[in-house]
């Protein structure tokens, strides 16, 4: 179905269905906009979850075909209004502003990196990917995974290097 | 193209899936708060059709019991008087309601 499709289905028959739809799809996108401008985990969730409130509330406003582009600019409305509210409430000194900056571990390339990684993790094999959310989210044992995976020990390391070298030359290419 | 270490690449991968994570908790809010605000609205709008019904039945009824009172009793005052109060209280009690649901909202 095509956003612009559930973006009708939402407006006419007032379904939450769809909505929740333009939701799972959209939020990635929203999410990295919003974190390319606020450039902390927290103030890119108040974002993206205010950009789908507003976007709700003005869905009939919408016009033209790209939903994405749309909501990004919502996006980056919402942020620069609360960086500029967090300027006026806070006086922070130069100095202040360089350690924030320097405790910050966001930059646009790595940004970008992150979402190259994204992209390579969803090509790959949904066992793969379970295997390294066990591995590098959960961080379960060898073992452990082993036993949830039904495969040997030595069969998950093997996996686990080959599926990052593989990722590498994504990343590479 | 930049050149990854395995340590490199371990991070952005591990930083990768934890961001997946955030977006899949961050979605599910979303589409609860969504949710929570569609009922909200629904209630608002059920309330607001009420009050409109109600204010309606009121005008009859006070013009009804006005036009009883002067048409058997030549007095339209005690109809007015019986009726125009208890239904004034109940008219700005639900527009109260109303504007106060529709703040929390």
């Amino acid at each position: 179905m095509t956003d612009q499709q559930l973006v009708s289905l939402v407006l006419f028959n007032h379904s939450q269905h769809a909505f929740a739809q333009i939701v799972t799809r959209h939020t990635g996108a929203v999410y990295a906009r919003a974190m390319s401008l606020m450039h902390t985990a927290d103030g890119a969730a108040e974002v993206t979850q205010l950009t789908f409130a507003k976007a709700y509330e003005r869905l009939a406003q919408f016009r033209g075909d790209n939903l994405g582009g749309w909501l990004s600019q919502i996006a980056a409305h919402t942020a620069l209004t609360l960086l500029g509210q967090e300027r006026h409430r806070r006086t922070v000194s130069i100095d202040d502003v360089h350690v924030a900056a320097a405790d910050e571990p966001y930059s646009d390339e790595h940004e970008a990196a992150m979402q190259r990684m994204e992209q390579a993790i969803a090509t790959l094999p949904a066992t793969d990917q379970q295997l390294l959310r066990l591995h590098y989210y959960e961080q379960r044992r060898t073992a452990d995974i082993a036993s949830a995976l039904g495969l040997s020990q030595s069969n998950v390391l093997v996996r686990l290097h080959r599926i990052r070298n593989h990722l590498r030359q994504l990343l590479q290419s | 193209m930049k050149q990854y270490t395995d340590q490199e690449l371990d991070l952005l991968i591990s930083q990768t899936l934890l961001r997946e994570q955030q977006v899949a908790q961050l979605r599910q809010a979303i589409i609860a708060q969504a949710r929570q605000r569609h009922r909200r609205e629904l209630l608002h709008r059920w309330l607001r059709t009420a009050a409109v019904t109600l204010s309606w039945a009121a005008c009859v009824g006070i013009v009804a019991m006005a036009a009883y009172s002067f048409v058997c009793r030549h007095d339209p005052t005690v109809g007015l008087c019986l009726m125009a109060w208890p239904m004034a209280a109940m008219i700005g009690i639900t527009v109260h309601l109303l504007d106060t649901i529709r703040l929390e909202a």
